[in-house]
């Protein structure tokens, strides 16, 4: 009962090599898509040649050299269930890592893509600690994690413009505890100082100061952090003073 | 046209903060009768602090703050109250946050993508693109 | 079947069968390694895991000597899927559905999986008689081509809706209440009038609150039946209902257990009263505006909930506001997400809730309806998760952003203007910082204007609007006083909240009017003004909005008042006051009579008089019944209009449906229309003051259909004066798409 409809597409099937070198071929041309899916049709049309699992793992690569990160992530995650024991699986991984790197969102926005980065990488990290991929998702790692105390900084300055002084402290504080391998945390201990000094906490905010200078002397925010708790601009003052424009209105 | 009074943070009920004695009353007691601390000291743990604050909101007016509380209770190694302190509006220092900010990475949304609907690629590691899988 | 005797320990496994996987795979779901012992266990282990891997479509272990032989028979793998016979649901949507793909590998639960997803799939869409018949095709290497036949079938339609038990309120107002509609030719529109069953509960749901509005605290629906006629092309429902008898609500009260709350403060806030009928809406609201006053006057913890008794004998119902203290809970983080193009600055600066602030149920639903009142999102959820402590709650806040941006055409003919069109390109989250711009261009045979308008809604951090217009119109008024007016100009602007309802807005403008191509016999009047003048003025605007909706108003009132001075250079130098009240009132549902008056007074200063361009001309909408400019001060030789100073309207407009089903959205007007436009700075033998009171009375229609709003007013001056130029017929009709 072979219904007509699928007899006109058939396609003439090809030997499985002459199918990957196509999709080869294409993808040296730089015409990505296309090669991503001359690679699955080899799989499509001789699932048992070892043709057919080689071009799963291209299919993702061209997929993600033509930015299709979802087909990319979909064909790496295939290739990673079919063929768990393969030599290839932490590359797969790798790319599936890149493809949610490449789409991480400045600090303002969500960061849904950058969390899931991160999960990817430190899944390869942990599973397959000495693949090659591992040293450079490694350094992809700690960029993402900055990524993410950047926008715990974000939150952090919102609440501080509106004078919401321990709304900023909390954010700023779970960078210096959670964050503490990355490049915010001389800011964050900073504005630590700013937060504490607005609630009279000078304790607190000598201490920040302190562990401010010890860590990173030469840091900007470490003179700017000096220079607050040298009482330069130490004036009393009731409300928000600071800038003509805000005591204008 | 009167302002709106808002209040933020944790305000401590005066009646119950009397009943905290340094030296008697344990951790579980505090967070019993004050519940948990607004936030904890940064560095270390022993001190727990209630912060409040009301702020006055009139029409574009920026919130003047009226009143600004924080209550800082120590504590010993072994959990038990040393030192229950307050104050208010009076130590508090006219700051203005530093406008500089530490430089990320990710896409910044161009004017161009906004109406073509699609967020660019952020391109991380150009000399990785080219290297496929090893051994092609 | 695996060997039962176990002991001894397994030397090699042996995988055979496969053909597509890897031994080494097989391996991996095993729960035994060699050097293992035979353990049933074990393998009955590694028998599961390796069938719930889907791979396979049989699997069996076999123990020969100390080798561990395992048998498997691969599953399939999928070449082509095709559908046939589906007629209303294309191959894409079927294949979005069913979740099979070629390549993946064929087991006969994933195929019955599909089958189920395609029925459900037509049931949404009203075809309760689909059916749906897989097929396979045996291919070489172990493949198969899968075939899904599919027979439609007819759309089962919704062929009546009867009450039984409904003495207290009609067949067809019950009809009106439920959503699942009859089929009726008009109803190309909707699916209402496809059976489903989801919708048939939700009727119930909406029956129920119909008759808890109107007293009948005891309602139920016994049963909604729905029954399919013989050949499944037809529903029949019966809703059987118990309406019980109608409550008066008795005695009312608040008790509170809050330090220093007493119970008067809150009376006036109290929707529900004594001696009327029983409204459980009305109890909501209550308790909504209850909860929004104590979290105003600073009660952070509250929960409200109403104690009900009721009396069966004197068919009252006693109500007790218990207003108690709530759970002492603090929010620890406000996470956001979902926000791909709007920053979260712009989601979280519309929170009245802070981290580390007592959490209040008002507040935060308050924060909700003004991120939807943004406009930037198709939903937004917010929930609470617990969070590091007991007493601590983290705001999990997920929006999912629609298109802001328009780019629309507009197309509209109307009597005033002529044939009408537009393209308008709008963005109201500009780059996801909340800003909104817009560029309009009207084109029409009597108007060309090009308009940018650009608004920051927190300029400086602040509830402050700022933003900016430029424009560039030319406008014929040749027919009525036989001269074209060009104005160029630009606008800065300031906005800002006073009260929860009063706004305030200041603003600067520079424009220049410039009189050209006067017709040689115009008036005298007209001749003497040609040219350009330059006007900068300052102006402030109130606006006080009590209105329920801003579209299509049924209740509440608005007021405007607009101030503006003209003299801090330019040429003109004139105070200009106009000023705007509109007034609601519902009668019946969807009967609502709207009462407004609206006047303007321009008069010039320093000696300086008021010019043509900055004059008022009234009349198309702002006076039915009378041309645009068709009234007020002329010239009695060329009978040109040359506007006036001096204008005041009123106008009382009655709305009402037409008896149509009210998804149809057409609905009736009548209304009258008074005024005068008198006033004028020149003065000289041919002028006519042409004072006095004009007024016309009028009937109109108005659709709201799907492609954009359409009204048609015909009005009939009956108090006029002999130079007015009337207009019995309106059309307007403009679509968006």
């Amino acid at each position: 009962c072979a219904s007509g409809k699928l007899d006109d597409d058939r396609l003439p099937d090809q030997p499985p090599e002459e199918l990957y070198r196509q999709g080869q071929q294409k993808l040296d041309q730089g015409n990505y898509e296309a090669a991503a899916k001359a690679f699955e049709e080899v799989e499509r049309q001789h699932p048992y040649s070892q043709w057919a699992t080689r071009g799963e793992l291209m299919a993702a690569f061209a997929y993600y050299q033509a930015n299709k990160y979802d087909e990319a992530i979909g064909a790496a995650q295939r290739y990673i269930d079919l063929h768990p024991g393969s030599k290839d699986v932490p590359y797969a991984h790798y790319l599936m890592g890149l493809c949610y790197y490449e789409q991480i969102s400045d600090v303002g926005r969500d960061q849904e893509m950058t969390q899931k980065a991160l999960d990817t990488f430190s899944e390869l990290v942990r599973r397959y600690p000495e693949s090659q991929y591992a040293a450079d998702a490694k350094l992809k790692i700690d960029l993402v994690r900055d990524h993410l105390a950047g926008k715990e900084m974000e939150v952090g300055r919102y609440y501080e413009r509106r004078k919401l002084w321990l709304a900023a402290i909390n954010r700023f504080q779970n960078v210096v505890q959670n964050y503490q391998t990355t490049t915010h945390v001389p800011e964050a201990l900073h504005r630590l100082t700013e937060s504490y000094l607005a609630l009279g906490m000078k304790q607190q905010a000598q201490e920040a100061a302190a562990v401010l200078g010890y860590n990173f002397p030469g840091s900007e925010w470490y003179q700017r952090s000096y220079a607050l708790l040298k009482g330069e601009n130490l004036e009393p003052g009731r409300s928000g003073s600071g800038s003509w424009l805000s005591r204008l209105f | 046209c009167q302002p709106t009074i808002n209040t933020h943070g944790h305000e401590v009920d005066t009646t119950q903060l009397s009943q905290i004695k340094p030296g008697v009353t344990s951790r579980e007691e505090v967070a019993r009768l004050l519940g948990s601390p607004s936030t904890k000291g940064t560095f270390e743990k022993e001190s727990w602090f209630y912060i409040s604050q009301r702020n006055e909101a009139k029409s574009f007016y920026q919130d003047k703050v009226t009143e600004q509380d924080v209550v800082r209770i120590d504590f010993d190694a072994n959990g038990i109250v040393t030192n229950v302190s307050a104050h208010g509006l009076e130590l508090a220092q006219a700051i203005e946050p530093d406008p500089n900010k530490t430089r990320t990475m990710g896409n910044e949304l161009t004017v161009l993508q906004q109406f073509v609907g699609n967020i660019g690629r952020f391109n991380s590691s150009p000399e990785l693109r080219q290297q496929g899988p090893v051994g092609r | 079947q695996q060997q039962q005797e176990s002991g001894g320990v397994i030397r090699r496994i042996v995988v055979e069968g496969n053909q597509r996987i890897e031994p080494s795979t097989v391996e991996s779901y095993l729960a035994v390694r060699p050097g293992d012992p035979f353990d049933p266990q074990k393998l009955d282990e590694s028998l599961k895991s390796l069938f719930a891997t889907g791979l396979f479509d049989d699997v069996s272990l076999d123990r020969q000597g100390d080798t561990l032989v395992v048998k498997v028979v691969e599953n399939p793998i999928i070449n082509r899927i095709a559908f046939e016979g589906n007629k209303r649901l294309d191959d894409k949507t079927l294949e979005a559905e069913i979740q099979l793909r070629p390549r993946v590998v064929y087991t006969r639960a994933r195929v019955q999986n599909a089958v189920n997803r395609i029925l459900e799939l037509y049931r949404r869409n009203g075809r309760y008689a689909a059916k749906v018949e897989p097929k396979i095709i045996e291919l070489d290497q172990n493949r198969v081509d899968l075939v899904f036949e599919i027979s439609e079938g007819p759309v089962t339609r919704v062929g009546g809706i009867a009450f039984i038990g409904n003495e207290k309120f009609s067949d067809s107002t019950l009809r009106g209440v439920v959503q699942t509609k009859e089929s009726a030719w008009y109803r190309f529109f909707t699916s209402d009038d496809t059976y489903d069953p989801d919708r048939l509960s939700f009727d119930q749901e909406l029956l129920r609150r119909f008759y808890y509005a109107r007293g009948y605290a005891d309602f139920q629906v016994v049963s909604a039946v729905a029954e399919l006629t013989p050949d499944g092309q037809e529903f029949f429902i019966t809703f059987t209902v118990e309406e019980g008898p109608q409550y008066k609500f008795g005695k009312i009260d608040i008790d509170t257990t809050l330090r220093d709350l007493s119970p008067d403060q809150l009376r006036q806030f109290v929707e529900t009263r004594s001696g009327e009928i029983y409204n459980a809406d009305q109890i909501e609201a209550t308790i909504q505006k209850l909860t929004d006053e104590v979290g105003r006057l600073g009660y952070a913890f509250v929960n409200i909930d109403p104690k009900v008794t009721k009396h069966r004998d004197d068919l009252t119902i006693d109500l007790t506001y218990a207003i108690n203290e709530g759970p002492r809970v603090y929010v620890e983080r406000i996470d956001i997400e979902g926000n791909v193009r709007t920053l979260d600055e712009v989601i979280r600066r519309e929170f009245r809730l802070a981290e580390g602030d007592a959490f209040n149920t008002a507040l935060l639903r308050r924060s909700q309806q003004r991120l939807r009142n943004l406009g930037f999102f198709e939903t937004v959820d917010i929930k609470t998760e617990p969070g590091s402590a007991p007493d601590k709650i983290v705001i999990k806040t997920k929006v999912t952003e629609r298109s802001t941006g328009e780019l629309s055409f507009g197309a509209g003919y109307s009597t005033q203007d002529g044939v009408l069109g537009d393209v308008r390109l709008r963005e109201r989250n500009l780059l996801g910082r909340g800003q909104d711009l817009t560029a309009n261009f009207t084109v029409s045979q009597r108007r060309q204007n090009i308009e940018f308008s650009f608004t920051e809604p927190y300029f400086l951090e602040r509830d402050l609007a700022a933003g900016f217009d430029i424009f560039r119109s030319r406008t014929d008024f040749q027919s009525e006083a036989s001269f074209d007016e060009t104005s160029t100009g630009g606008t800065l602007r300031l906005g800002y909240p006073l009260t929860e309802n009063l706004r305030h807005a200041v603003r600067y403008t520079y424009r220049v009017d410039d009189i050209h191509n006067v017709d040689r016999d115009a008036s005298i009047f007209i001749r003497q003004e040609e040219g350009g003048r330059s006007t900068s003025l300052v102006g402030q605007t109130f606006t006080y909005d009590r209105r329920d909706v801003r579209f299509l108003p049924s209740e509440g009132y608005y007021l405007r008042l607009d101030q503006d001075v003209a003299g801090l250079g330019g040429d003109n130098r004139f105070l200009r006051h106009e000023g705007r009240a509109d007034f609601y009132y519902p009668f019946f549902p969807d009967v609502v009579l709207n009462l407004g008056a609206s006047a303007g007074y321009i008069f010039g200063f320093g000696g300086e008089d008021v010019h043509l361009a900055n004059r008022f001309f009234i009349g198309g909408n702002t006076l039915r019944g009378f041309r645009f400019g068709g009234i007020g001060p002329r010239d009695k030789e060329t009978d040109d209009k040359l506007g006036g100073n001096l204008y005041y309207v009123g106008t009382a407009e009655l709305r009402f449906p037409l008896g149509l089903p009210s998804e149809l959205r057409i609905f009736g007007r009548t209304f009258v229309d008074a005024g005068t436009l008198e006033d004028i700075d020149v003065s000289g033998p041919t002028l006519d003051e042409n004072k006095g009171l004009r007024a016309s009375a009028g009937v109109g229609l108005s659709w709201l259909s799907p492609l954009g709003p359409l009204s048609i007013d015909v009005s009939q001056p009956f108090l006029k004066q002999s130079h007015d130029e009337t207009e019995v017929f309106r059309l307007s009709f403009g679509t968006r798409f």
